[in-house]
């Protein structure tokens, strides 16, 4: 009986193609070429560029409105440019549709951080993975950094062989994508915030907010 | 026995849903409970609101009201169904189907929406955690209840009844048209059955009743009826009354229903009582569970040339078309569906 092959996860990736022609960035085009042969991958990228493809990966201009592509697929991954910047053209698209963040290098200089950055301290912070399902790292000190913000769910993968980390990636992507929803962290941080500002009988607050919990620890635990 | 019906109010709109629970709450009543239908407001926009009423329809305490045990819930729809109660019996007429069998088409409007993906896990994640804790789960059509265990692995039974005013169906002879009720929207599949009209050798004629949800989408429909040159074979009903509906059935010839994946679908049980037979479509969900094809109907490929041969079919086999019909009236009652079968098992062991 012939061996039947799970089918590809499909994966959207955004990232800016022009940063690509830095050095750092053909590591990167390895990369995505490699994930290419292991995941149907749409590299979504900059309006301007031009619509091309990249090793098996489709390459598409954003155009705003695509949700419904993002939608169909098993993750959606933002990619941060070799210095370690989330261009804003990607950050307005990761604000509104959840999906894992990778960070490329450490960065020297991140403009969002209110602590004074150094070379240790990659541009993690709050704004960046409140709405994260996940972010992937590769360094020690990133990954240190992006735990202790305690916002989402962190994996240091290793750099190496091209294959195996296009391997561990996709899975680590798919776990992720799977396992977390910032809607319904969202809907707990409301939940709590009404019930804190409300005027209602200390009792009858206490009383609601135990239910709400209650409820959302239920709901939030099941996968 | 002191029974709530949980179900949900779109305001302003009334279908087979509110019928449904409407028939339930007399079939409870006349088998002596003191029933009442709690109805939750529901919106489907914006996405994220429906998290929220999830939470809300869970902070309801319906376990007592001004003192007096409430003995039994009987939840129908999404979200009310959640609704907390110890004794809590789900008879479902579906689940959010934007984050289930709609998801990954153009149905789901959840589809189109940055967040759609998150608000279907999270519905999806709700439905887990909460439908378990009902003592039984009972599904409106056998449909729905595969659909709970694809896409949620939770058993359900299904449970037909019957459409409203089931015995005042009537027939009569068959007259030269083929009739399609049903509210006119993109699920229903309008511009289907206008394409296969083109396509007829017959000359067929369609009457549609129903109002329209989805005025861009009726407006489409009526411009391909021009487009296409059928402005003399269709006729737009609109909505119609209870006799007219039942008039309309007796006298027509077959009845169609092409819906995309219903649930269960009044129109077919309607058909059948009025002694007509159907033409659906091989993925058309609950009626499926009704039409036999070649023996009380016939199922035809969702594509225009398929349904065209189908229609002209019936069009020119008028002995046969009425010989399914009466076909289908006596299978409707071998199904043995009843309000009484529905009360029995809903009611039981409370």
């Amino acid at each position: 009986m012939p061996e039947q092959s799970l089918p590809h996860p499909r994966l959207n990736w955004f990232c800016s193609l022009p940063e690509m022609n830095t050095g750092s960035a053909n590591a990167g085009l390895e990369n995505l070429i490699a994930l290419g042969r292991q995941a149907d991958v749409v590299v979504w990228t900059d309006p301007s560029y031009p619509a091309t493809t990249l090793g098996g990966c489709a390459v598409r201009r954003w155009n705003g409105k695509a949700w419904m592509a993002l939608n169909s697929g098993d993750a959606t991954v933002y990619q941060a440019t070799g210095d370690g910047k989330l261009p804003d053209w990607i950050w307005h698209v990761a604000r509104l549709h959840a999906g894992v963040l990778v960070i490329d290098e450490l960065s020297p200089a991140d403009t969002r951080r209110s602590a004074s950055p150094t070379a240790e301290h990659p541009p993690l912070n709050v704004l960046h993975l409140a709405r994260a399902r996940g972010v992937i790292v590769h360094t020690a000190a990133a990954f240190r950094e992006a735990s202790a913000l305690g916002r989402c769910a962190v994996i240091q993968l290793d750099r190496g062989d091209a294959d195996t980390y296009a391997q561990e990636l996709i899975a680590a992507v798919t776990t992720m994508q799977r396992n977390a929803s910032s809607v319904l962290h969202g809907l707990c941080i409301t939940t709590g915030r009404i019930l804190s500002e409300s005027n209602m009988d200390p009792s009858a607050r206490r009383y609601l907010a135990d239910r709400a919990a209650r409820e959302l620890c239920r709901w939030t635990a099941v996968r | 026995m002191r029974i709530l019906i949980a179900t949900v109010q779109v305001p302003f709109v009334r279908g087979g849903a509110e019928m449904h629970a409407d028939g339930l709450q007399v079939a409870l009543a006349a088998a002596g409970h003191d029933v009442e239908q709690v109805r939750l407001p529901f919106k489907w926009y914006p996405p994220e609101g429906i998290l929220e009423q999830i939470l809300a329809a869970r902070m309801f305490d319906v376990t007592e009201s001004s003192g007096a045990r409430v003995d039994r819930v009987i939840g129908l729809r999404f979200p009310a169904y959640f609704l907390p109660h110890p004794n809590k019996v789900l008879w479902i007429l579906h689940q959010h189907r934007a984050a289930y069998d709609l998801w990954g088409s153009e149905l789901s409007d959840l589809m189109h929406s940055p967040r759609g993906q998150e608000v279907r896990d999270a519905i999806r994640s709700a439905d887990l955690a909460y439908l378990p804790e009902a003592r039984a789960i009972y599904a409106n059509s056998r449909n729905v209840a595969g659909r709970l265990k694809r896409f949620s692995g939770i058993d359900a039974e299904p449970l037909y009844h019957p459409p409203p005013s089931a015995d005042l169906f009537w027939s009569a002879p068959a007259e030269d048209f083929l009739y399609l009720p049903s509210r006119i929207n993109r699920i229903k599949r309008h511009l289907l059955v206008v394409d296969a009209l083109a396509l007829c050798q017959e000359p067929v004629r369609v009457l549609f009743a129903g109002s329209a949800d989805d005025i861009a989408y009726a407006r489409e429909v009526s411009a391909r009826v021009q487009l296409l040159g059928l402005t003399d074979r269709v006729e737009f009903l609109g909505a119609v009354g209870d006799d007219s509906k039942r008039d309309l059935y007796a006298r027509c010839l077959a009845v169609l229903y092409t819906p995309v994946d219903e649930d269960y679908g009044y129109v077919t049980l309607e058909a059948m009582l009025a002694r007509k037979p159907v033409i659906t479509c091989s993925d058309s969900g609950g009626a499926l569970e009704f039409v036999r094809d070649g023996e009380t109907g016939i199922v035809s490929e969702p594509t225009a040339p398929d349904l065209a041969s189908a229609m002209d079919r019936v069009w020119r086999e008028r002995v046969l078309s009425a010989q399914w019909g009466e076909a289908g009236r006596e299978a409707y009652e071998r199904h043995g569906i009843s309000w009484s079968r529905v009360v029995t098992t809903l009611t039981h062991d409370a």
